[in-house]
């Protein structure tokens, strides 16, 4: 494996990139944030469109989002601008633990948003300048936490692009990293085929329960329908079985070592399965506030999705009839497709991809400024 | 080799003459993959594992990463791709070669999906 460089942080952890993340916590402040953030250079905006009037789980599952993102060793510093106080102290504090410098802005003392807008290009300025000392350091595989996830697939993802990703992700398992994968109900009816693959048996069940919980939550037919849409179909996926078949492969063939909760870090080096939805923003919002700093995502279709905060790895196939699709792809699997290159061939340009954009390289979604982010909803509104 | 009595297999299956190809992952499969499209009477040579395997005729135009029948089907009959793995069931008989998708394969999800 070729040597890389990631930004060190005080917990250990490694990032592969070293943002001034502005997050706005609930909608309230967005429009500040999104001011502020277009008047500093290089800001990345993850603004929460709901965050208010929370309850349950979702009050959880959101406040753990937003810290795992704040305290996230690609940022390099983070400017929280919220109304609840108390929210984003709480989030900074994540931050600051970790050795991350971290303001709050708050939104009451402010008085007006014109008022904040420009002291909040203040705080951001001086985050910004603190961040940009952070130099890259020698690092090791077993710094790598990488997310796994695969969008707008069609007839050739299970069949090539995930089986290529599987043989990285048990490259890199072997040398000590950490990699996730979630979309639980896309995992229904291989769900089989990972329980054969966990630690304990404990887990396995508890993995196949999962599973079978996101699943029921609506009718097969229903399911069925939002599971394999109209690319994936026209791709030439026929039923939610066979795409799920085709979903796992991308978690090649190591040990499942355990079953995470949405946005929940991984503990120790292996591979975990995180219960997140399948839709490409909630699913990898769950991995990146997990830690993954770096994502592999294979699409068939050419799915235009990378996260704002954690460089997104495109793997893909083109040929003469589909050239637009090259303008997503960091990896073209194209020649496996046409029979010039074997799997394990592909596996090594995917691994030296991933570990080219982890030491700084640009992915294609970063330099157009596709970014999203979104957290998972459960609960009802109130 | 390959569903040598089907009535669509060509009578002399040489690979290299093929006009597409497609990939079979496993011998207990009896769907194949297209890695290349295909028209109509075509001769597709089945790819498994490295080898160049047999040639089949399909009998309709079927694009790339779409499914082919690689033996008769009855309808109800189980639709097995990934290494045997039932990926649904034939809502309809379909013959060798055909296009094998929505219109004559219908899930299997467990809670009476059908």
């Amino acid at each position: 494996m070729r040597d890389i460089a990631l930004y060190r942080r005080q917990d250990g952890r490694a990032g592969s990139r070293n943002q001034l993340l502005i997050i706005a916590p609930e909608v309230l402040a967005n429009s500040v944030a999104r001011r502020i953030a277009g008047a500093v250079a290089d800001a990345v905006l993850v603004v929460e469109p709901a965050g208010r009037a929370l309850v349950d789980v979702d009050r959880e599952t959101t406040l753990r989002t937003l810290t795992g993102l704040a305290a996230h060793p690609n940022v390099g510093a983070v400017l929280i601008v919220a109304y609840d106080a108390a929210l984003a102290e709480h989030m900074a504090a994540a931050a600051r633990d970790v050795g991350t410098p971290a303001a709050v802005l708050d939104m009451v003392e402010c008085g007006s948003t014109i008022e904040a807008t420009s002291a909040g290009i203040r705080l951001s300025t001086q985050l910004a300048i603190e961040a940009s000392e952070r130099i890259r350091e020698p690092a090791e595989p077993r710094d790598l936490i990488v997310g796994l996830k695969c969008g707008l697939s069609d007839g050739l993802s299970g069949l090539v692009l995930n089986p290529v990703v599987g043989r990285v992700v048990d490259k890199l398992v072997d040398r000590g990293a950490r990699c996730m994968f979630g979309e639980s109900a896309e995992i229904w009816g291989a769900e089989h085929i990972l329980a054969r693959r966990a630690r304990s048996d404990v887990l396995g069940k508890k993995m196949v329960a999962t599973v079978r919980e996101r699943h029921d939550r609506s009718s097969s037919a229903d399911m069925e329908t939002a599971v394999v849409g109209p690319e994936n179909r026209s791709g030439g996926i026929t039923t939610l079985t066979e795409k799920a078949l085709g979903n796992v492969a991308k978690t090649g063939s190591a040990p499942i070592d355990g079953l995470l909760n949405y946005a929940e870090a991984p503990p120790k080096p292996g591979l975990y399965f995180m219960d997140t939805p399948v839709a490409a923003a909630e699913a990898t919002t769950g991995l990146v506030a997990g830690g993954a700093h770096a994502l592999l995502f294979t699409t068939g279709v050419g799915n235009p999705f990378g996260h704002l905060v954690a460089p997104t790895v495109k793997v893909g196939w083109s040929d003469e009839s589909t050239v637009a699709r090259r303008d997503h792809l960091d990896v073209d699997l194209g020649p496996v497709v046409a029979g010039e290159e074997s799997l394990e061939c592909a596996a090594d340009r995917v691994l030296e991809a991933l570990l080219r954009v982890a030491g700084g390289r640009l992915t294609r979604a970063e330099v157009i400024k596709e970014g999203g982010y979104a957290v998972a909803r459960e609960a009802p509104s109130v | 080799m390959l569903n040598a009595d089907a009535p669509h297999t060509a009578a002399t299956p040489d690979p290299a003459r093929a006009d597409a190809r497609a990939l079979l992952l496993n011998a207990d499969d009896n769907v194949a993959t297209m890695m290349s499209p295909a028209s109509a009477g075509d001769r597709v040579a089945v790819e498994s594992e490295g080898d160049p395997g047999a040639v089949i005729i399909v009998a309709d135009d079927v694009a790339v990463g779409h499914k082919i029948a690689l033996t008769d089907l009855a309808s109800g009959e189980e639709i097995r791709k990934y290494g045997g793995e039932v990926i649904g069931v034939a809502s309809q008989d379909i013959r060798s070669g055909e296009h094998v998708h929505e219109h004559n394969v219908r899930g299997i999800e467990p809670g009476g999906q059908t």
